[in-house]
């Protein structure tokens, strides 16, 4: 099985597995949070429609609030499909790590 | 609800209204909504942790980043791809079609785009001299200002480091002295022209440095900087770091501490080697030629960030008041001048640079004006292809996208044509004019604006007005021709041609005004005979052994006397075209009269001015047969004139700066040792029979080879560090005039350029007119008018256009040709024979293109333009 899945994708996806409402604004702050690297809100938006677009994201439109000028935002959902997928990875990626020999990583 | 929401917005701070709209606009409508969302949310936070400024800077990013080329494109879904895809097509089918009007159109927008392009090109080119140091803009090259007017660029040689320790302003300063010497490393020795530079030229300036510090190198003694050429030309592919030089004159030793690149072109400081002050020669020592009395050094300053200059200047009237000798300070003041400017002072060559400019700018117009004339024209014809399409269910707005699509492909070919052309004449351009200018597209995102500007101006210029006109037309009228005749471009058309007739007509009376001047130059009578007379540098230290060469070549003078080949032989400080820039004050020994003048000095032996047939009016040449001449003098008549004598008796001269006093022998006719650009100065000439800077030698005009090989014989009989080089002296003479005859080229090649453009663009609009008066004229023809009658009917419109232009360009021309000669102290005056003669050219150019359509017409058969329907 292999996953197109970029490191920001990756990132991007984690964080969405586990906060509570997923949108635009929410993401990026939780990516600087985490990372400490800025980044923008259009940027966040591709990455998520891309994940859309793959099948690791749903998406519904959320309620309203009156600091979003009373528009709504699209709140994603990660699928089950994605939670097999970042799984994966994980498993291979420490299949990976435990060849590397203890000595080397002093 | 949306007055709800801007009733509680009200007081608070909200993204910009712009960008909000703009990404309204671009957006994907089904994603506009959380998008904004999303970005009025974050804006919202973002006002409060990082403040309203920040947060709309990056609202505004933000508005920009979420641009989607996919979202944008469906603005422009009228135009479905197929339908592009026809247009082009069908532009290129018109474009085959009328092959005539294409390649005129063609041809005049690609001379006209290269012409601003290069006119682009060498202003930019211009601008950039000196601009690749740092801090240009903080330096100033230090002179002086005379309370009498004007002002002079050098400086004394103390001056510099006494203002740098007394004013904190000046951060940095360094002198910049040349001088000439033989270099030599083992046995090859080169003619170097290096500077002696104070160590903060290294801060100052910012040469690339190849190998080498250039601070450390000039901080102390006996070390040298040598550009990669002159390494190479000594060192050839040796490594030059370490060895010794020497400058064989100065009899010094040098390390070679470091390497530059070669000065850039456009660079106003030009040197080959540099050394540290700390070996500057003797005789620029204070007790020597080194004192605060003579002005011959250069000298720049940097000022601190943020001082400004006039206030310096200010401050530095007091330095004056201390420093400067007691006669000079009342007359005398520092002056900085900006380094940014010093190209500008140093070639003088600003009016040159503005002349271009008129003339590129005339031709981007003229041909811009012909591509909209014809564009209009060509359009015109096209009424049933627009009827039809407006039938078949095209919009207004596409079939003006249509048009605008066409006048762009003929632009970008035109554009492509215009930078081969430019990328072609570049090279001789650069040689011609001694530019560097390289055309570097890729790495130059400026060019490539321009490019796209200078492409697509005309092309909105010339297609929106027809295209609107045409596009609004109801598709019945299009159908019915009904356009013809009633479009009122006509009147706007016809001022275009005048225009573009006035404009050409300026530039060929500019030219041959120019060109007038240049010619009244160079074939003025001289006073004096620079024909068949060669001039040979002959300084003592460009041989082996200075001293024996100056005997050898001094009696070799008085042997040539008695040579066939040779008429006569001088050795003089200067030959006419090259004369120093070297002047004192002279005080009249007889203090009655008036104070005196500062002459502009010379040094000559007793056969000059028999070599050059200079006529001696009053008084007597050198003899050296006459002891007490090695103290006397002779002046011109100016010099005589501004003095006030009237005759010689008893007259005598003291120089400044010392107490010798010259008696006055002679005076020599006026002679122009300079361009007649600027006036002739009061000269004195020193007797110094033992100078043998230059040998001037006047030659048999039949025996110019002989005499030639007898000079080259004797040089090679004495050991030099050269190979024998010789100049004739009217060539020396007419390389003064180089830049004049530059700029009467360019003129005169640019105005024809403009007139054959102006002509094209004639020559076609004439045709269309023509063919629209067909049946007119074949009626006329029918009912018996003569076919004079008709050619002449057909034409009077095109020449009075052509007299407006010519009316409206005299005086502008008559104004800026007034302006140009200003510049000269010998010029034409201007006269109406020269305008006449070339409006008359013109008049008569025009005409006859115009007369040749109109005989065409008016000799064809009647029935076969009136069957044409």
């Amino acid at each position: 099985m292999s996953y197109q899945l970029g490191t920001l994708e990756e990132t991007v996806l984690l964080i969405a597995l586990y906060l509570d409402e997923v949108y635009g604004v929410s993401v990026a702050e939780e990516y600087a949070a985490q990372t400490g690297n800025e980044i923008s809100i259009p940027a966040i938006h591709t990455v998520l429609r891309r994940l859309e677009e793959k099948g690791m994201l749903k998406s519904k439109m959320g309620g309203s609030s009156p600091e979003r000028g009373g528009r709504r935002k699209r709140l994603y959902e990660p699928t089950a499909y994605a939670l097999n997928v970042i799984r994966e990875i994980k498993k291979e990626r420490m299949r990976l790590w435990s060849k590397i020999p203890v000595l080397k990583m002093q | 609800m949306k007055t709800k929401d801007e009733l509680q917005n009200k007081g608070k701070i909200t993204p910009p209204k712009w960008a909000d709209h703009f990404l309204a606009w671009h957006c994907d409508p089904s994603l506009l909504e959380e998008v904004q969302g999303d970005l009025y949310e974050a804006f919202n936070n973002r006002c409060i942790t990082s403040g309203p400024r920040k947060a709309k800077f990056l609202f505004i990013a933000d508005v920009f980043r979420s641009i989607s080329l996919q979202a944008i494109t469906r603005h422009f879904n009228f135009i479905p791809r197929y339908m592009l895809y026809n247009f082009l097509k069908s532009g290129w089918r018109n474009f085959l079609r009328y092959k005539s009007y294409s390649i005129i159109n063609l041809f005049g927008l690609s001379i006209g785009f290269s012409a601003a392009l290069l006119l682009f090109l060498i202003i930019r080119y211009e601008k950039s001299f000196d601009r690749f140091h740092k801090n240009t803009d903080r330096i100033y090259r230090v002179g002086n200002g005379f309370t009498s007017g004007g002002f002079d660029e050098l400086i004394v040689t103390p001056q510099l480091p006494v203002m740098r320790k007394e004013y904190p302003d000046i951060i940095h300063a360094t002198r910049f002295y040349g001088s000439i010497d033989i270099m030599g490393y083992n046995d090859n020795f080169i003619r170097t022209s290096y500077h002696i530079v104070d160590s903060e030229f290294a801060d100052m300036f910012d040469f690339t440095m190849i190998h080498g510090d250039l601070k450390t190198a000039l901080s102390s003694a006996n070390q040298i900087v040598l550009t990669k050429s002159t390494a190479s030309k000594l060192f050839g592919s040796e490594s030059p770091i370490g060895k010794t030089v020497s400058l064989v004159n100065e009899k010094i030793q040098f390390t070679v501490a470091a390497i530059t690149v070669d000065p850039p072109k456009n660079s106003s400081l030009q040197f080959e080697a540099l050394i540290p002050w700390a070996n500057a020669p003797a005789w620029l020592d204070i007790n020597q030629a080194g004192n605060w009395y003579n002005t011959f050094m250069t000298g720049y300053i940097e000022v601190a960030p943020g001082v400004s200059p006039a206030i310096l200047e200010e401050k530095l009237l007091a330095f004056k008041d201390t420093h400067f000798l007691e006669e000079r300070r009342d007359s005398w003041r520092v002056i900085l001048l900006p380094f940014a400017e010093e190209h500008f002072r140093n070639t003088n060559n600003k009016s040159i640079i503005t002349i271009l400019g008129i003339i590129a700018g005339s031709i981007l117009l003229i041909s811009c004006i012909n591509f909209t004339n014809l564009s209009v024209a060509q359009t015109l014809k096209r009424t049933n292809e627009i009827g039809l399409r407006r039938v078949l269910g095209s919009l207004k707005s596409q079939v003006a996208l249509q048009l605008v699509t066409e006048s762009l492909i003929t632009c970008t070919l035109a554009m492509i044509f215009a930078g081969g052309i430019t990328w072609m004449v570049l090279p001789s351009l650069n040689s011609y004019y001694e530019f560097g200018i390289k055309l570097d597209l890729w790495s130059d995102p400026l060019i490539i604006l321009i490019v796209i500007s200078i492409c697509l101006a005309p092309c909105l210029f010339s297609s929106f007005g027809p295209s609107l006109a045409l596009s609004n037309l109801t598709p019945a009228n299009a159908l019915k021709n009904a356009i013809k005749g009633s479009f009122t471009g006509e009147y706007l058309r016809r001022s275009l041609i005048v225009l573009q007739f006035t404009m050409s007509t300026a530039l060929v009376i500019g030219a041959a005004i120019v060109w007038q001047q240049t010619h009244y130059m160079k074939s003025h009578d001289l006073n004096f005979d620079i024909h068949n007379v060669v001039a040979i540098e002959t300084w003592p230290e460009l041989f082996k052994d200075p001293e024996k060469a100056k005997q050898e070549l001094l009696s070799f003078r008085n042997q040539l006397e008695n040579e066939v080949s040779i008429q006569s032989a001088s050795f003089t400080s200067n030959v006419p075209g090259q004369y120093d820039e070297n002047y004192n004050y002279f005080t009249s020994a007889d203090t009655t009269e008036v104070k005196g003048l500062s002459l502009r000095q010379t040094y000559v032996d007793h056969n000059y001015f028999q070599t050059f047939s200079m006529k001696i009016v009053n008084g007597r040449n050198f003899s050296p047969e006459i002891k007490s001449d090695e103290k006397a003098v002779i002046i011109n008549e100016t010099a005589m004139k501004e003095l006030g004598w009237t005759n010689l008796d008893n007259k005598e001269l003291i120089a400044s700066g010392g107490n010798d006093r010259f008696k006055v022998i002679g005076v020599v006719e006026d002679y122009f040792y300079q361009s007649l650009k600027s006036s002739i100065q009061p000269v004195i000439h020193f007797y110094s029979p033992e100078n043998v800077n230059r040998l001037a030698v006047k030659m048999n005009p039949e025996k110019i080879q002989q005499g030639l090989a007898l000079l080259k014989a004797k040089w090679e009989s004495i050991d030099s560090y050269e190979a024998f080089n010789y100049r004739f002296v009217d060539q020396t003479f007419d390389a003064l005039y180089k830049e004049q005859d530059r700029l009467t080229a360019t003129a005169s090649l640019f105005s024809v350029l403009a007139v054959i453009i102006a002509g094209l663009g004639l020559f076609s609009i004439t045709a269309y007119a023509v063919r629209l008066k067909r049946k007119e004229v074949s009626i006329r023809k029918i009912l018996g008018a003569p076919v004079r009658a008709i050619v002449f009917n057909l034409s009077k419109t095109y020449g009075m256009m052509i007299l407006a232009g010519f009316f409206i360009a005299c005086p502008i021309i008559f104004y800026l040709a007034s302006e140009f000669l200003e510049g000269f102290a010998y010029k034409i005056t201007l006269s109406p024979i020269v305008f006449l003669i070339a409006g008359l050219a013109i008049f008569v150019f025009a005409m006859l293109i115009v007369a040749m359509l109109s005989a065409k017409a008016a000799l064809e058969n009647p029935v076969d333009a009136l069957k044409d329907k």
